[in-house]
């Protein structure tokens, strides 16, 4: 028995490579055991796949990763980048003083105070009105500023101090194993399913928008309190002829939000090759390719760093599965993005993947780069059947 | 069925050749300023208290409800048959702080010269309005928070059931002492004496129907207004998401707690406008009137105008709203007798009515104004997605 590198549970080569690690996942729905002991570690901008014959504990291992499923037990850890700081609070940190209380309070008030200005035209004015009335002094707008600053640099510190705290605390790993699903997907881990599950009633376009849902910020009330659409159009033609500077401050913001979404859902629908004539037709009445992009469109919407794609090539023409072998490396090499890949075609699977790990009845079986996996006798055994 | 299409067609053609550009482009938006137009002249071609306009104030009350009932079953698709609840809450915010039910109480904000006088919780008719909706909305978020782990039909027995519990809470509050002789509610007595409106220094009568009208028309608008903002915007897109298939909308980062609770919150909030108007319109709050059967009408109503479809739910409104306050009391009530029958048309309103949801039901399911995705659903042309996670799909 020439047994190439069956790990039962390998530890990570290089902790700080991979971006997704899930550790000795288990899933027992009653007395069936789905998924008993699988360790999966998904390395930075990799494609990783992993087959098995059906009934294998593919897509509930896919559905715990996202939170669908909570794992009866074991731990799913997500690595996460720092988030961007604002630059000069990146100044000051990188100048070693972002604990000199003073550079921080200066920077907060002037950042805070600046940014008020342009885009938030509403609140500045009555703001000042409202300093010009409880304004002693001839001079209001030395006032206002007075005032102003005096109230962010009392705040500045202990706000400092939290947003320090929370950069310092969202860098590094996460443990997302009992996260809801939704905050997986704001984490960066988006998916698509087997069947695909496209909001049937609603347009190509509206299904990328809700896609996008995670990266939007605009609630109810904002929603509520903009322009009607007639209005808007009106406001965007004239905002169109002002220059750049004032054109910010006439759009408000969830009007300007929800322009960028849209074209950037038919942005992303183009890119997965949606031909533009059916971008706005209802999901339901594309054909199974074009649903397909369409729900891969959605997931990329979400802005992720790891796509879980569940039988990407289901039902698809060789050919079409070329094409869509060839998109994964795009996405790969043109978004940086990560791969996980459950898939049933070999040719895919050989042709793509790097690592592949071999599940059969719930349990790892195998693992390794393809060449390795494809001449696995156990692999072989669970695919073909035991040799007679 | 084709000729008639052709023939339409054709109209439609004759029509763009005839109109100018922006007609065509913009025609709903034309049709809805004629309507409304047309909405507010219309009490002048009425006397001040002619049945039709009473009719009128009655049916576009029940609107504003059925907008607040379609965001939570028609967008969400959370199936809720305890709208009465905010009938009920909306309407008892008025019997609370616009009247002289909390007799040891004296505030006053902005009311009239008379009801400044009196004792109890006196606040102007817009503030209540508020009121109302905020007590609606936190109401719904707790109605709402139990069926958060439920699916279609459980839904809608957990929410019948509070919608029953509130109703009996209305009737059981006059036992509920507040302290110094002060109830909770005044049972099926009723809160008798309510403020009647008094806004822009108008002071509103039962003698008059011309101000109720543009109030409740006001309201009406408004509604409709933050219902077609809402439609169009994230969170509404989030609630067809979750209607449409939950499991995929929260694997999109849809958060599904917090948008289902927030469908409750702001369908009950409009309940709630509702119901104070209508407390203040009836001008007592009864407990009697917060029967089951009021939440079924509403539901009906939503369901007939075509669930999920903000026009089909004014629709809807308005014309069951006519049909039971109107054509039947006033216009038909009669005809039994004129043929020779011994009975009332009223004393079979809930046959005719009955009669009329099946033949909608036969004749046109996907509602009267059907919404373009609901349409879809109905016609078959889009198998219904079921999210089953409960069964292990590997």
């Amino acid at each position: 028995m020439s047994e190439t590198q069956v790990t039962a549970s390998p530890a990570p080569p290089n902790a700080a490579e991979s971006v997704l690690r899930a550790e000795h996942l288990v899933k027992e729905f009653g007395g069936l055991v789905a998924v008993d002991d699988v360790s999966i570690d998904v390395p930075e901008r990799a494609i990783v796949s992993i087959i098995g014959p059906n009934g294998a504990g593919k897509t509930t291992v896919f559905n715990m990763l996202t939170g669908l499923y909570k794992p009866t037990s074991g731990r799913i850890v997500l690595r996460e980048p720092r988030p961007p700081a604002s630059p000069l609070f990146r100044l000051a940190y990188v100048r070693g003083l972002a604990f000199h209380p003073l550079a921080l309070l200066a920077a907060f008030a002037v950042t805070a105070g600046f940014a008020l200005l342009p885009s938030h035209v509403p609140v500045v004015v009555p703001v000042l009105v409202l300093c010009r009335v409880v304004a002693t002094d001839n001079d209001w707008l030395t006032g206002f500023w007075l005032r102003l600053t005096t109230f962010l640099t009392l705040v500045s510190g202990p706000i400092g101090y939290a947003v320090h705290a929370w950069w310092r605390r969202a860098a590094g790993d996460r443990d997302i194993t009992h996260v809801r699903p939704d905050k997986i997907t704001s984490m960066g881990v988006a998916r698509t399913f087997q069947n695909i599950r496209l909001f049937g009633a609603m347009t190509a376009v509206e299904n990328v928008l809700v896609g996008q849902h995670s990266r939007l910020t605009s609630g109810a009330i904002r929603a509520v309190l903009r322009p009607a659409p007639l209005l808007e159009d009106f406001m965007l033609r004239v905002a169109g002829l002002a220059p750049a500077a004032i054109r910010w401050m006439m759009v408000p913001r969830v009007v300007r939000e929800e322009r960028l979404a849209g074209e950037r859902a038919r942005e992303l629908l183009s890119y997965v090759g949606l031909p533009e004539h059916v971008h706005d037709q209802v999901a339901s009445h594309l054909s199974y390719g074009d649903q397909r992009r369409v729900e891969i469109a959605r997931a990329l919407a979400c802005e992720p760093k790891i796509l879980l794609l569940d039988e990407p090539t289901a039902g698809m023409n060789p050919q079409e599965s070329t094409t869509l072998t060839n998109f994964m490396r795009r996405l790969r090499d043109e978004l940086g993005l990560t791969i996980l890949l459950i898939e049933h075609d070999m040719k895919v699977i050989m042709d793509v993947s790097e690592r592949i790990t071999v599940l059969d009845h719930g349990v790892k079986i195998a693992e390794g780069p393809p060449a390795e996996v494809r001449s696995n006798e156990r692999v072989i055994e669970a695919y073909l059947g035991a040799p007679q | 069925m084709n000729e008639l299409r052709a023939e339409l067609q054709e109209w439609r053609r004759a029509l763009e050749r005839v109109l100018p550009g922006w007609v065509l482009a913009y025609w709903t938006r034309v049709l809805a300023v004629i309507l409304i137009g047309i909405g507010i002249v219309l009490p002048f071609f009425f006397t001040e208290l002619s049945g039709f306009m009473n009719a009128t104030i009655i049916a576009m009350a029940l609107a504003v409800m059925s907008l607040g009932l379609n965001i939570v079953v028609g967008f969400a698709g959370l199936l809720d048959l305890g709208y009465v609840a905010f009938y009920a809450l909306g309407a008892y915010s008025l019997g609370w702080f616009g009247s002289g039910f909390f007799f040891k109480a004296h505030v006053h904000v902005g009311v009239s010269p008379l009801a400044s006088m009196l004792p109890g919780i006196h606040l102007n008719f817009l503030l209540i309005l508020i009121a109302a909706a905020a007590i609606c909305a936190v109401a719904g978020i707790i109605i709402g928070l139990p069926t958060l782990r439920l699916r279609g039909d459980y839904i809608a027995i957990v929410t019948l059931g509070f919608g029953e519990i509130i109703a009996v809470v209305a009737v059981n509050g006059q036992d509920v002492h507040l302290g110094g002789g002060m109830t909770l509610t005044a049972g099926n007595l009723g809160i008798p004496v309510v403020d009647a409106p008094y806004l822009f220094g108008l002071q509103f009568t039962q003698l008059n129907l011309r101000y109720w009208y543009w109030l409740i028309l006001a309201i009406l608008l408004v509604v409709v207004c933050v219902n077609l903002q809402l439609r169009r915007s994230r969170l509404g897109r989030a609630w067809v998401a979750l209607r449409e298939d939950e499991v995929a909308a929260v694997s999109m980062g849809v958060p599904a707690v917090r948008t289902k609770l927030l469908a409750y919150a702001t369908g009950a909030a409009m309940g709630g406008m509702s119901g104070a108007f209508f407390g203040a319109y009836y001008t007592t709050v009864n407990a009697g009137q917060f029967a089951f059967g009021f939440s079924i009408l509403i539901l009906s109503m939503v369901i007939i105008g075509g669930l999920g479809s903000i026009w089909g739910a004014v629709a809807g409104g308005l014309v069951v709203g006519y049909i039971n306050y109107y054509l039947i009391p006033d216009v038909l009530n009669d005809l039994p007798a004129k043929v020779g029958l011994h009975f009332k048309l009223t004393d079979v309103n809930f046959g005719i009515y009955g009669f009329l949801l099946v033949l909608v039901m036969v004749l046109r399911p996907q509602g009267l104004l059907p919404e373009r995705r609901r349409r879809l659903e109905i016609t078959g042309k889009i198998g219904a997605h079921d999210a089953e996670l409960s069964e292990p799909n590997v």
